[in-house]
């Protein structure tokens, strides 16, 4: 009988454990095409012009961008890794927009090999770049933050944009009929860090209308693959 | 034929005015934001714009409804999405508007669309002169009939004098009084008509923008 009901106990763990896995690979297809489509058109428009130069550094930076995001999407990746990857994202929107922002990376050496999802800052700093600095006709600054905090690893996305209101921030938390679907990032994003390492983990947003916004995301520190699947 | 390009990624806004320029007799301007497009276009004045939708700020869609209201035959290529294409044609349903995939454009299909536009301005303005002729012959049968009421803007439209929404303007002026060409290229005023009406006077009705106060301060010093 306790045999029984150990197999049942262990059935129902796997099931669940399938279903986090199941709905982690969702979430994580579901972030942004349109980043893709746009900046392919945007290389397309360059090589029609000749401007092969140009085309070869953005097709390097998506290249770049590309290895270090998706081939290994299910993974967790090193700090470093990860800035690395957003510094080439945010070369590539500079080649896109202009000079009419600035993207500042600070993290200390102690921390580059914790690890963390992949593909966990990037919306965030898309985000900033559309829906914050994007709506100001002054020069935009977007800085990411990266420190250890009683065991645990800080990330800050911090503009001086447009700002939002507290229904706003309201909205993106919002589920299933969010109006927000340019904010869909945020959520995804807290929602992957809730299944992947619990309900005490996540994202917490402040903002300003006119001031800015100041998006902070709290994950484990962690150093190992296997200690995610610990804290599961 | 002047272009408007209104786009804020700079590859996408220089290819099209690439493209553009490649077309014999087009010439561009271009913004980086719909705030901008709607101030080269009171500058410019141009006959066609190609608009992006999504941009911060105005998107491209509620800077083509404030130029509708300047001009109510605005002619408009938008570019949009996959996701948008079906709710940017009914959300632009005033003026000439074509819709084209951002991605599946061409320089050949852009040329095509252009050259559409073309057409159509240059049959209406011919349409435009014909109407011009028995709009001046209406204006003298009002003036020289004071019995008759004032017509409504619809009345008005129904000739074929197409006012907007905002106030408008109607003013004569002596031959000798002001040179008349500062008049008519007065960004404030749109949909300017002029009526000559003998004896030395042409009377002018113009829809004003809402930065007509400028324009009342420019009169009073001339």
């Amino acid at each position: 009988m306790l045999h029984r009901i150990h197999q049942l106990v262990e059935s129902d763990k796997e099931k669940e454990n399938q279903k986090h896995q199941m709905q982690f690979n969702l979430l994580q297809a579901q972030i942004n095409p349109h980043f893709m489509y746009n900046t392919l058109f945007s290389i397309k428009c360059v090589v029609d012009m000749n401007k092969n130069k140009t085309a070869s550094e953005m097709l390097s930076a998506l290249i770049q961008l590309l290895r270090r995001t998706l081939s290994n999407p299910d993974k967790l990746m090193s700090i470093s890794n990860q800035m690395e990857a957003l510094q080439q994202y945010a070369d590539l929107q500079k080649f896109r927009y202009g000079d009419q922002f600035e993207v500042v990376i600070q993290y200390s050496k102690e921390i580059e090999n914790c690890l963390l999802p992949s593909l966990l800052i990037q919306p965030l700093v898309e985000n900033a770049i559309i829906h914050g600095v994007g709506k100001f006709e002054n020069y935009g600054v977007i800085v990411v933050s990266a420190f250890e905090k009683d065991s645990n690893i800080i990330i800050e996305v911090e503009d001086n944009g447009h700002g939002m209101s507290k229904e706003q921030i309201a909205s993106i938390f919002e589920s299933n009929q969010n109006p927000n679907k340019k904010h869909i990032g945020i959520k995804n994003i807290n929602e992957r860090i809730k299944l992947l390492f619990g309900e005490q983990y996540g994202i917490s947003i402040e903002s300003k209308l006119n001031e800015g916004t100041k998006i902070t995301i709290r994950v484990p520190r962690l150093y190992e693959e296997s200690e995610a699947k610990i804290l599961k | 034929m002047k272009v408007l390009i209104v786009d804020d990624e700079a590859p996408i806004r220089q290819w099209l005015e690439y493209c553009v320029s490649h077309i014999p007799n087009f010439s561009y301007v271009s913004a980086n934001s719909g705030k901008n497009g709607i101030e080269q276009y009171q500058i410019h004045h141009p006959d066609i714009i190609i608009s992006d939708i999504e941009m911060p700020g105005m998107n491209g869609l509620d800077m083509l409804k404030t130029l509708q209201e300047y001009d109510p035959n605005l002619n408009s290529i938008v570019l949009t999405s996959h996701e948008d294409f079906t709710y940017a044609r009914t959300a632009l349903n005033i003026g000439t508007a074509d819709y084209i995939l951002k991605t599946e454009i061409t320089e050949d299909s852009l040329r095509d669309l252009l050259e559409n536009a073309r057409i159509i301005i240059e049959e209406i303005k011919i349409k435009t002169k014909q109407a011009k002729t028995s709009i001046e012959n209406y204006i003298q049968m009002l003036i020289h009939n004071p019995s008759i009421e004032f017509p409504s803007k619809q009345d008005l439209q129904n000739i074929g004098i197409n006012l907007n929404n905002n106030p408008y303007i109607v003013i004569t002026i002596q031959q000798n009084e002001i040179d008349q060409s500062i008049l008519e290229n007065q960004n404030e005023l749109q949909n300017l008509i002029k009526v000559p009406l003998g004896t030395n006077k042409t009377l002018y009705i113009a829809n004003l923008n809402l930065d007509y106060k400028s324009l009342i301060d420019k009169l009073k010093r001339i």
